[in-house]
This record gives C-alpha cells, sequence and structure tokens, in this order.
C-alpha cells in the first residue's frame, strides 16, 4: 500500500516537472542590470578601461574614424574627450583635430560634426577645417551627397542637427523628403537606393528621422521598428548576413533608444525571451572590449565604442549644438515710384529658386537670402535669373529693369563689390558686421542713396524741427548735405543748400518724413510724432475712434487634456493644475460636467480643488486667472486596466 | 531586473500610454460668446431670429456644438449647430426662435449651450458656455396666423352662402 502510494507521488512529481520543464527551459537570460547602463555597471565601465587602455602616443584610439566614434562613446559616457591623453600626450581631441585633413568624403565629414560637437568644439573651424560648409557643400538642393546613397543622408542629417543646423531648414527637411521617399515597402532602410533593406541603416534612419524631430510614433518610423523587430532571431540579436554581430545589434539598440523605447521590453524578446541586449552582451570578452561576432574579432576598438553607445541607451548624435540663430536685419526695398517694403527679417540658410526652377541653397544667411525671406513674408514677388556672373535679382514686385536702371543692392548703404547671393550678413566686409539694413534699390549705376535724419521725433505742436537730408559718396564714403531734395512731411518741403528744411506742425499729428529727389535713390522714413500724433496728414480735420471689444463671456483653459499617469486601484493621483482665464467682459461662475467610457472612473473618482467635480464651482473674475487642482482616485473595486478616456467640460455662465 | 520580469503582469495598473506624466498636452482650449444672454418675443406659430457670435480663443482649431437645453428645446433651429473654427477665428451663428401655432402664451427660459469638443486621450478637458435665453409668447398670434386664419373664416362664410343658395333654388325647383 505504501509502495503505491509513493510510487503514485513519484508519477505526480514527474508529472509537475515534465510541465515545468518547457518554461524553465524558456526562461529569459537576464542581463546583467536594468536598462539603459550606467558608466557604473561593468559592462560598460569596463569597456571604457579597455578602449583607455588602446590610446596611442599621438592620441588616437584605433584608425582615425574609430577615433571618432569612440569620442562620441566617451562623451556619452559622460566624460570629457578632451580628457583622455596618456600622459602629457596629444588628447583623442587634438589627434582628431590633428588629423582633419584627412576627411575626404561626405561620411567623413558626417561622422566629424558628430565627434566635435560631442566634444562642444565648433564644427566650422575644427582643426582649420570647416566641416559644416563641407557637409553643406554635398547638397545638391534635394538630397545630401551621392543621390544613389542613403547612408550619407542618414549621417548626414544627424551630423547637421548635432552642428547646430535648425531641424526646420531646407536642408534636412529636403533631405528627410528623400529618405522617407525611399523607405522600402518593409518599412527599411538600404544604404543605397533601390536596394533590400538591412537593419544597419535602417537603425541610421530612425536616427536621422527623429533627430530631425520626426515623431517616434509616426509611421515612417514604427514601420521602420517593426522591420528591425521582424529581424530579430532567437537569440535576441539582429540577423544580418545569417547571423547576429555587435555592430548590428548595437545600432539597432540605438535606434531602438532613440524612439524612446526600452531594448529589453518584453516587445524586443524573442520567442525564447532574449532581447538584443542580451545578445550584444554575448559578444563582450573578458577585457570588457566587444568583438564583430563571436568568432570574428574585426576592429574591436570600433565594435567597443558602437556597444557603449547602445548599452548606456545613448543614440546619435550623442550630442547637439546650439542651433543657429540667423541674422536680423531690416529690408528696405525702394521701387520706381514707391516703397515696396520696409520692415525686418530674420535669415538663416536660403534655398533660392531662379526663373528657370533651378534651386540654389545658401547655408549662410546672404543678403538675397533677405530678400527671399521678405518676400516671403511681404507676399511680393522677385525673380532672380541664373547667369554667368552669379545670381542677378531682374525683378522685384513685377519692377524690371529698363534702360540703365535695374536693381541694385546695398548694405548699410554700401555698395558691395559682390552679388546679393554671396553677401554674407554679418562676415562680408565692407561695410564692418554687424549688418543693420539692406537696401534693395531700383536706380541706375551710380545713383546716391538719400538718408534723412530730423533732430527732433516729438516736437510740441507748433513746434519747429529740422530735417537734415544727406546722400551718401560711394568714392570717399561720406555724407554730405543734399540741396533741393523734397521732404515729404504734412506737406512738402525743399531742402535748402546746407540739406536742411525746417518744419512747424500746427497740430497733433504723426508723419512719416522722407526724402526724394530726381537722381537719387529714396529716403529712409523716420516717424515724428507731433503733440499727442495719431491723426495723419489729411486726416487732421477727423476725429478717430477706435475700440476693441471682448464678448461678453469668454475664457480659457490649459491644459487641454489630463493624463494622470499609471495609477492602481485605491491610488490617488499626483495633483494636476488646470489653468482658467476669464478674457470675457463679465465675471464668471465655472461648474463642470464629467463623461466617461471608463465604467465610472472619472465620474467617481475625479476631484477638482478636493471636491467631487459635481460639486465644484468658482468664480473667476473679469481678467482674473485661477488654479484649480485636479485628482483620481481609482476606486478600490475598479476592474478595468488600460488607458481610460473620459472628458472633462468646464462650464461658464455669467456671475452677475 | 524587476522590470523584465513576468511578474509584472500580475500588478493590476493603469498603464497610461502617453509619454509624459502628468500633463500630455499644453494647448489652451477657449471659448468666447457674444451676447451673453439672449431674449426672444414672437406670437405663437410666429418665429424670430437673432445671432450668437462664436469666437475660438484657443491656440488651435477646435471643433464647436451648439445646443439648447429645456423642455421645448426644438422650438429652436440653430444653423449651423456644429462649426470648426481655427485659432481666434470667429463665425455667427443663427438661432431661430420659432414656437408652435397652438402654444399657450407663456414666459419660458432656455439655457443656450456652446461648447468646444475635445477630441484628445486621456482625460480631455473643453469648455462651454452656457447662456440664458428668456422667451415671451405673446397672446396674439402671428400677422401671418391671423390672415390665414381670416381666410378660412371667409371662405367657411361664402360656402355656407353658396349652400343657402343652393338649397333655397332646389326648394322652388
Amino acid at each position: 500500500m505504501i509502495g503505491k502510494i509513493i510510487k503514485s507521488r513519484f508519477l505526480s512529481l514527474l508529472l509537475v516537472l515534465s510541465l515545468l520543464l518547457p518554461c524553465l527551459a524558456t526562461t529569459p537570460v537576464m542581463a546583467a542590470g536594468p536598462y539603459p547602463y550606467s558608466t557604473a555597471d561593468s559592462e560598460v565601465s569596463n569597456a571604457l578601461d579597455y578602449l583607455r587602455g588602446q590610446q596611442g602616443s599621438n592620441g588616437s584610439i584605433g584608425d582615425f574614424a574609430t577615433s571618432a566614434w569612440t569620442v562620441m562613446s566617451i562623451a556619452a559616457a559622460g566624460e570629457d574627450p578632451s580628457s583622455w591623453q596618456v600622459g602629457s600626450n596629444p588628447t583623442i581631441v587634438d589627434y582628431l583635430a590633428t588629423n582633419a585633413g584627412s576627411a575626404s568624403s561626405t561620411n567623413d565629414y558626417s561622422r566629424m560634426i558628430l565627434a566635435i560637437a560631442a566634444t562642444n568644439e565648433d564644427p566650422t573651424n575644427f582643426g582649420g577645417v570647416d566641416f559644416l560648409s563641407l557637409l553643406q557643400s554635398v547638397y545638391d538642393g534635394r538630397q545630401i551627397g551621392d543621390s544613389s546613397l542613403l547612408n550619407d543622408d542618414f549621417w548626414g542629417i544627424m551630423a547637421l542637427v548635432a552642428g547646430g543646423e535648425d531641424p526646420t531648414s531646407a536642408i534636412i527637411q529636403n533631405s528627410i523628403s528623400f529618405i522617407l521617399t525611399n523607405q522600402n515597402g518593409d518599412g527599411g532602410w538600404s544604404w543605397g537606393v533601390g536596394q533590400a533593406s538591412d537593419v544597419d541603416d535602417t537603425a541610421t534612419a530612425i536616427m536621422a528621422l527623429i533627430a530631425s524631430g520626426q515623431s517616434p510614433s509616426s509611421a515612417p518610423v514604427t514601420d521602420a521598428l517593426d522591420y528591425i523587430k521582424s529581424t530579430q532571431i532567437d537569440n535576441g540579436g539582429f540577423e544580418s548576413w545569417g547571423s547576429t554581430n555587435s555592430a548590428t545589434d548595437s545600432w539597432g539598440i540605438d535606434s531602438i533608444a532613440a524612439a524612446g523605447e526600452d531594448p529589453t521590453s518584453a516587445g524586443w524578446q524573442s520567442g525564447l525571451g532574449n532581447d538584443p541586449v542580451d545578445d550584444l552582451l554575448t559578444f563582450q570578452n573578458a577585457d570588457g572590449s566587444f568583438n564583430w561576432t563571436q568568432t570574428t574579432p574585426s576592429n574591436i576598438e570600433l565594435m567597443t565604442s558602437y556597444a557603449i553607445t547602445a548599452l548606456l541607451g545613448v543614440p546619435y548624435p550623442v550630442a547637439v549644438l546650439q542651433p543657429q540663430q540667423g541674422v536680423t536685419v531690416n529690408v528696405r526695398i525702394e521701387g520706381q515710384s514707391g516703397t515696396v517694403w520696409n520692415d525686418t527679417v530674420t535669415v538663416n540658410d536660403s534655398t533660392i529658386i531662379d526663373d528657370q526652377g533651378g534651386q540654389h541653397y545658401f547655408a549662410e544667411p546672404t543678403a538675397l537670402g533677405a530678400l527671399d525671406e521678405a518676400s516671403q513674408l511681404g507676399g511680393f514677388p522677385y525673380v532672380v535669373q541664373d547667369t554667368a556672373y552669379g545670381l542677378y535679382i531682374y525683378s522685384i514686385n513685377g519692377e524690371e529693369p529698363a534702360g540703365m536702371a535695374g536693381w541694385m543692392y546695398r548694405v548699410d548703404y554700401v555698395s558691395s563689390m559682390v552679388g546679393a547671393a554671396d553677401f554674407i550678413l554679418n562676415q562680408t566686409t565692407p561695410p564692418d558686421p554687424p549688418h543693420q539694413e539692406v537696401l534693395f534699390t531700383y536706380s541706375e549705376w551710380g545713383q546716391a542713396p538719400l538718408k534723412v535724419e530730423v533732430d527732433n521725433a516729438n516736437p510740441g505742436v507748433g513746434d519747429t524741427f529740422t530735417v537734415t537730408v544727406t546722400e551718401y559718396d560711394d568714392d570717399t564714403s561720406t555724407w554730405s548735405p543734399t540741396a533741393s531734395a523734397t521732404v515729404h512731411a504734412d506737406q512738402n518741403y525743399t531742402t535748402g543748400q546746407d540739406g536742411t528744411a525746417a518744419i512747424t506742425i500746427n497740430s497733433d499729428m504723426t508723419v512719416e518724413v522722407y526724402a526724394e529727389k530726381d537722381g537719387y535713390i529714396r529716403s529712409n522714413r523716420v516717424t515724428v510724432v507731433v503733440g499727442e500724433g495719431s491723426a495723419q496728414p489729411g486726416d487732421n480735420k477727423a476725429l478717430g475712434m477706435e475700440v476693441d471689444i471682448i464678448p461678453a463671456i469668454s475664457f480659457s483653459i490649459s491644459p487641454g487634456s489630463i493624463n494622470f499617469g499609471d495609477l492602481g486601484p485605491r491610488d490617488t493621483s499626483d495633483p494636476v493644475t488646470v489653468t482658467l482665464t476669464n478674457e470675457g467682459a463679465w465675471n464668471l461662475l465655472i461648474t463642470t460636467t464629467v463623461t466617461d467610457t471608463a465604467q465610472g472612473l472619472y465620474v467617481e473618482g475625479l476631484k477638482l480643488d478636493s471636491v467631487k467635480w459635481d460639486i465644484f464651482s468658482t468664480t473667476v473674475m473679469r481678467d482674473d486667472t485661477t488654479n484649480c487642482i485636479a485628482t483620481l482616485t481609482v476606486p478600490e473595486d475598479y476592474t478595468l486596466t488600460g488607458r481610460q478616456d473620459g472628458t472633462l467640460i468646464f462650464w461658464a455662465t455669467d456671475a452677475g | 531586473m524587476l522590470h523584465r520580469l513576468p511578474t509584472k503582469a500580475l500588478i493590476i495598473i493603469l498603464p497610461v500610454m502617453a509619454l509624459l506624466l502628468s500633463v500630455s498636452s499644453v494647448l489652451a482650449f477657449g471659448i468666447g460668446v457674444a451676447p451673453g444672454k439672449m431674449e426672444f418675443s414672437t406670437r405663437p406659430g410666429g418665429t424670430e431670429m437673432q445671432t450668437l457670435h462664436v469666437i475660438n480663443q484657443a491656440n488651435q482649431k477646435s471643433e464647436f456644438q451648439v445646443y439648447v437645453e429645456g423642455g421645448n428645446a426644438g422650438w429652436f433651429t440653430i444653423t449651423p449647430c456644429e462649426l470648426v473654427l481655427t485659432a481666434q477665428e470667429s463665425k455667427d451663428v443663427e438661432i431661430l426662435f420659432a414656437p408652435p401655432l397652438m402654444t399657450t402664451p407663456k414666459e419660458h427660459d432656455f439655457t443656450i449651450c456652446i461648447v468646444s469638443v475635445p477630441t484628445s486621450l486621456d482625460l480631455s478637458i473643453g469648455a462651454g458656455i452656457k447662456i440664458p435665453a428668456h422667451v415671451q409668447i405673446t397672446g396674439l398670434p402671428s400677422m401671418a396666423i391671423q390672415w390665414w386664419i381670416a381666410s378660412v373664416v371667409i371662405l367657411a362664410i361664402v360656402a355656407v352662402g353658396l349652400l343657402a343658395l343652393w338649397r333655397r333654388k332646389t326648394r322652388h325647383a
């Protein structure tokens, strides 16, 4: 009997074990630490120590390209690459600067900019090389570098962003369009146009898109991530040429981190429960370095550098310099019979389209770029012709050249010897920077610009103020009085031999004073406020009236939605502030209604200012703002999980 | 390592999918209307049209709904009752009050509601305004109805007269 019982229990144990065994066999291999890793984790610190041990007396770690990648890894680890040196020998940054001239391809320029940005150095002058200009010079108006390649666009975009280029600039946005046009049907990208997708290039494309501002939830990015996921094999790594390797794993992990995802999360685990970090760590050697594959070491320093950024969860670009701020100047356009435009613009890079449809990209803020910006802001057209001497401004606002007259330009009244497309604002001389105004004039060669100045821009009614008109002499670079010029104010005046005109206005008035003279370029305008001002010439007999009527009831709310975060039953959220602003004419009484599709989650659990929402009310006085604090308590017996949506309406009525 | 364990799935949580932990949107929603109250007066069967000016005070395009609350909300016709306004755009909405012919002369109070319809996820926040609408239904039907009733009465009198004449003729025959 006892034997039967023992036999029965043994059989039961065997049965249980047979059920558990498959589960045990598929238990994921745990990574040594939580992702992302830190420099305190041995996986990273050992890798960094390995690289440090490989530094040569000239500062290099591996070859020139590997040294640049290593600089990025050092920066990603939060260390200063400029401090990496053997004794008092050159640092690794010194090594890159010394050998900067050896960079010769588009991808060389990009890699260098990424490394330079990681060291917080100037990519326009590193080792005497302007890498940003070199990279911008290979942009053809549509894409960067070789039009049959895609990888030079991926890295080029990341480099431009890292170098401080505005992500909304034409060079980046057009290159992004080029990339998106060449996304394969499987969601991935290749190194070249029309080629099959691979993980390495898909990962770099993802990083480029996100660096340029593309949302991680956008279809191109999610499709690309799906492609990368589709290449994952049982060991957790991403298949490349039939197996996995540390470089592909590293870039794949980088792209996942760039998208804000955790590469060790369940979604990135293989059927056997392994994730790409698990696979990457299988390539790490005892000395901290990383092999390319299990059997092939291949450029260990490079593989180790790639692995460090991946383990740290720091995708490329590892650092981004401050975007260019642009140059702000005044643009004044004096046409044949009047001023076409006069206002300030901020110029950065620009793409000028000539009359034949040709695109001309200028990375620097040019005088022509200022015209282009003014045209966009002012809504007036201009036409540029591509001639043997460069871009020529043919017409502005429909005014075309005739006889000896045509469009010319001056910067701070100085006529430049270079074309407007070649005049870089705040850089080209003469005149000396900083530059204040770009003046485009419909004039003949040799015509001098006029300038007006007043001795009192706010005279009293009946007070006399003096307008002085001067003309600029291009030969002597001096100003001299202009006699017999017509001064426009409340009426026309004529300057005397000393270039002045005395003006007395006997009523409150605001006038714009400017001067004209045949054979000269129309002057600037100076606003003179006489007395209280406001009335314009010709309107001084009428009493102007103006009032802004605001609505009786008007208010605004911020934010537009509330995410209370992760909560469980019995949890109460952190307080969220909702701001109510009365923008109307009446005082407001505010109440609320709540609806939800969440089994009463919000209806039951939402409180405003510590009271249930249906009891809540507050008064917001005219021109006043009030805050209310929203909290959400999840009922103890609440059974739903996942995101729950609801609607909170703030109702305003007249508070009397 | 805990974050990789399957036991996480056993914890009952409400994972909100957005990236930010607290406020997911900084967009402001706002609404303005004029006038702040309305008054209508007409006879049974009559109509009165008034205009309500709706302003989108938000910094983005918003959808608005306009409707009437009250026991006889069907007496109002709102055109359009749904509108989409870009940031700071305003539009006039026509409020037509048309009490039925058989309505008892009386005063009524309604509420006209104008609400921006939030479309975001999580707990969406919308802005609404309620303005009181006081209506007075006067004792006499409208002029058109008076003419209609008068016409019917005249036709009835004529018909009765003709019938009387026809009977008199047939009796003599």
